[in-house]
């Protein structure tokens, strides 16, 4: 039930994305921590509502925990032996989790810098890569992901195969030595053909930053569909969660009457058949509601709140500029839908 | 009075030294808090929901050695769980501790359901890993899991 409600989601926006997925990767992951392997220069672990702290070697990351690797820094991870993670430098990296046909599936998520992944198991359980802009179902594979200063990402493969999907439009598959470049808010782009090694992320980041710098009001629209497409996933799920908690307040409530007529071995056996299924299906509602209100908080941490902070220092002496007008204006609207769509259902420890 | 030798000094202040580290240290642990043991963990935790401090339940499991440590911080999951009051009242009892597996019953007003907890020790305190609730009556089905 809970992956149905994951493909209307993204249906509705043309992307069936989990439906295919269901079809590429097997179903069942456990949750899982990664583990820190390997630290150097600046690398930070934070967790959600504490401090930010120094990462060491031993470190384990759970999910809703970021890595954030300094312009110096470098962390390796491993993941239950079954997955290396390499974070590269200027990179905010976080491990989430979503839940479908009632299994808990993790996503790596890829705010902004570059993360190669390697899988390690033909045939095993992989997870989804996540970035501000498009998700990406493995197989088998080992794969770079670079995310821009303006919220684009890039996928390249270098063995295996990949699905990638942007917040609208149709998946493109990419096979050994293919890339994909997903906007923010936008389809995947047209499939590139990329030799081992040939791309790097800070040459491809600059060129983000150029056109970001160049026409910002433009990256922010980019950034805003993004928004808005994680806000249309919480508008949609926010009330089935809603109808699925109202259903089970019903039928909790039915409960101590079934006692009183039938006895306690009916109530037992009404829980079991009836009310069960309903609280595990609203639990996976709002673990899935969770999701995208963290992708959002990232999406508004790490891309948009990077944009402001950039532009409004180019800008400082002349904020009247109407390139930085342009920007603010829609800065604002993005601030206001996410203030209002997204921030009632943080809690503070996301914070 | 004796004059004590500066050499004898020396000595005592170096003895002295690593008993103060460890007296510091213990006096920063016991100014902590957490549970102790792995009883007084599934104690205070019982106590939580069954007072219903969903808030608070998440600070009983290990933040290190739990997959799920921020899902499960919302009061809201917790009322998702048969751990909710709607589901009271709660019982865990009959429960025995081998090594750090936690094995027992738990209780509510719709049934009674086998109980297996992980336990994580971190630094002096100890926290639940994992939880599971399955139902013996229906060939061991979850009820709930958190890991």
């Amino acid at each position: 039930m809970i992956s149905t409600t994951m493909k209307i989601g993204f249906a509705r926006r043309g992307l069936p994305l989990f439906g295919l997925l269901a079809l590429l990767v097997p179903a069942h992951l456990a949750a899982q921590s990664a583990d820190v392997t390997y630290v150097q220069g600046s690398v930070d672990l934070q967790k959600p509502g504490q401090p930010r702290t120094e990462a060491f070697i031993g470190d384990s990351m759970n999910p809703g925990d970021s890595i954030i690797t300094g312009s110096d820094g470098l962390a390796q991870l491993q993941k239950e032996n079954l997955a290396d993670i390499t974070v590269s430098q200027g990179t905010v990296f976080t491990l989430r989790q979503i839940e479908e046909n009632g299994k808990k599936r993790d996503v790596l998520s890829v705010s902004l810098g570059s993360l190669a992944f390697k899988f390690n198991q033909l045939g095993g359980t992989e997870p989804l890569i996540g970035t501000t802009s498009a998700v990406a179902g493995i197989r088998g594979t080992e794969l770079k992901v670079f995310a821009g200063a303006d919220g684009s990402s890039l996928f390249v493969v270098e063995s295996g195969k990949v699905q990638v999907s942007g917040a609208s439009g149709q998946p493109v598959d990419l096979t050994a030595n293919e890339g994909v470049e997903v906007d923010p808010g936008q389809a995947p782009g047209q499939k590139i053909k990329v030799l081992h090694g040939q791309v790097d992320y800070s040459t491809w980041n600059a060129q983000k930053l150029d056109a970001l710098l160049k026409d910002p009001g433009a990256a922010a629209a980019k950034v805003r569909t993004q928004m808005e497409s994680y806000i249309a996933q919480i508008n949609d799920l926010w009330p089935e969660y809603q109808k699925a908690y109202a259903k089970l307040t019903e039928e909790r409530q039915k409960l101590p009457e079934i006692e009183k007529k039938q006895g306690k071995q009916a109530r037992t056996d009404y829980y079991n058949k009836t009310v069960l299924p309903v609280e595990q299906r609203a639990r996976g509602l709002f673990l899935n509601l969770r999701y995208y209100t963290l992708s959002a908080l990232s999406l508004r941490r790490y891309v948009l709140g990077t944009m402001y902070t950039r532009l409004t220092s180019m800008y400082i002496v002349d904020q009247s500029n109407p390139v930085y007008r342009g920007f603010e204006q829609i800065y604002q609207q993005i601030v206001t839908d996410y203030e209002r769509s997204v921030v009632p259902h943080l809690v503070a420890a996301d914070i | 009075m004796t004059k004590i030798p500066r050499r004898v000094l020396r000595t005592v202040r170096l003895a002295a030294l690593p008993l103060l580290v460890l007296a510091a240290l213990a006096s920063c642990n016991l100014m902590g808090s957490g549970p102790l043991t792995i009883k007084e963990c599934i104690t205070d935790f019982s106590n939580g929901y069954t007072g219903g401090n969903y808030s608070t339940l998440y600070t009983y499991f290990s933040s290190v050695g739990t997959s799920m440590y921020s899902q499960i911080k919302p009061a809201t999951y917790w009322d998702l769980t048969p751990f909710a009051s709607g589901n009271g009242p709660d019982a865990l009892s009959g429960y025995t501790i081998n090594s750090t597996t936690v094995t027992g019953t738990f209780t509510n007003a719709n049934g009674t359901y086998d109980l297996s907890i992980t336990m994580e020790q971190d630094g002096l305190y100890w926290y639940i890993k994992t939880l599971d609730l399955t139902d013996p009556t229906n060939g061991g089905a979850s009820v709930l899991s958190i890991s």
